[in-house]
């Protein structure tokens, strides 16, 4: 992915060069997206969104880190701005509700993420649900490392921080999930 | 004892239902639909940037800084008119005055 003549193409805004790096890496940035918004028509937004804000700053792409590392870096921060203004949004349509009287569908619907195995399906909607109350950094963490698979090396390439740090915010975020979902079987 | 181990249980399978997911893959047209949004975009910007400058406010900004610029320039250029020039500041240093040999008074 990190071919020179491909960068040479891109920085010139070769359209040819553009859509190769999107087949090739449509499927990185939508599954990122998707485990951190957990929403099939968001994670395509913001999946769009990368790949509009890679195409217009690929000139200050230096070339230091692995393209899939940058993009996996733009894909963390416009799934966390997507959730914030959502998150707006849902305020905002609170207040409306609460002066005008009308009723929005404030209904959350489980999320199903459709590479879990069909047996799993319960259990991982359930610890999706139990992720999303995560504090951020454990819940791009946890979901890097579990729904994409990256190394701790990898994840401490893409959050600029150390091998140690990312041990600590998974053993944390893996603490807290532990509680959160004791809690949630307690209920049961 | 028992309620506790099934929960612990039931934590550590929700815990590993994660473990061999796949990866969540777009659609073939993905490609299509972000080149229709970007060329969208594109067209926006225009679109957005007339609307902008076509506002009351900005005209009625632009106006008025039409006005004032003029405004400024005229009353720099009347003020310089209403100094004394050059030759006037010589004539009254060196008291220059004009000689004539015609006199009015005299027929």
């Amino acid at each position: 992915m990190n071919d020179p003549g491909l960068l040479d193409r891109l920085r010139k805004g070769e359209e040819s060069a553009f859509k190769e790096l999107v087949e090739s890496c449509k499927d990185l940035v939508y599954n990122t997206a998707l485990g951190i918004v957990q929403n099939e028509e968001d994670a395509e937004d913001v999946a769009q969104e990368v790949f509009i804000q890679a195409y217009q700053s690929m000139s200050s792409f230096k070339g230091e880190s692995k393209l899939s590392t940058w993009l996996y870096r733009i894909t963390i921060t416009k799934s966390l701005d997507h959730e914030r203004r959502k998150k707006r949004k849902k305020r905002f349509g609170l207040m409306r509700s609460l002066f005008t009287g009308d009723q929005e569908e404030t209904a959350l619907s489980d999320f199903q993420h459709p590479g879990v195995a069909l047996d799993q399906k319960e259990n991982a909607g359930v610890l999706f649900k139990a992720i999303a109350k995560l504090p951020e950094q454990q819940r791009i963490a946890f979901t890097l490392h579990k729904v994409e698979g990256l190394s701790y090396k990898e994840l401490s390439e893409i959050m600029q921080t150390s091998v140690p740090s990312v041990e600590s915010l998974m053993h944390r975020a893996k603490n807290n999930l532990k509680k959160l979902l004791a809690d949630y079987y307690q209920r049961q | 004892m028992k309620n506790d181990r099934s929960i612990e249980q039931k934590v550590e399978q929700a815990l590993a239902s994660l473990d061999h997911v796949t990866r969540a893959d777009t659609d073939p047209f993905f490609y299509t639909r972000l080149a229709a949004k970007m060329h969208a975009e594109e067209d926006s910007v225009w679109i957005k940037l007339s609307a902008f400058l076509a506002r009351p406010v900005v005209i009625a900004s632009f106006l008025v800084a039409a006005v004032a610029g003029n405004y400024f320039i005229f009353s720099r250029n009347a003020d310089t008119s209403a100094k004394p020039g050059y030759a006037e500041l010589s004539q009254d240093e060196y008291n220059v005055q004009a000689i004539t040999y015609y006199d009015p008074e005299t027929p």
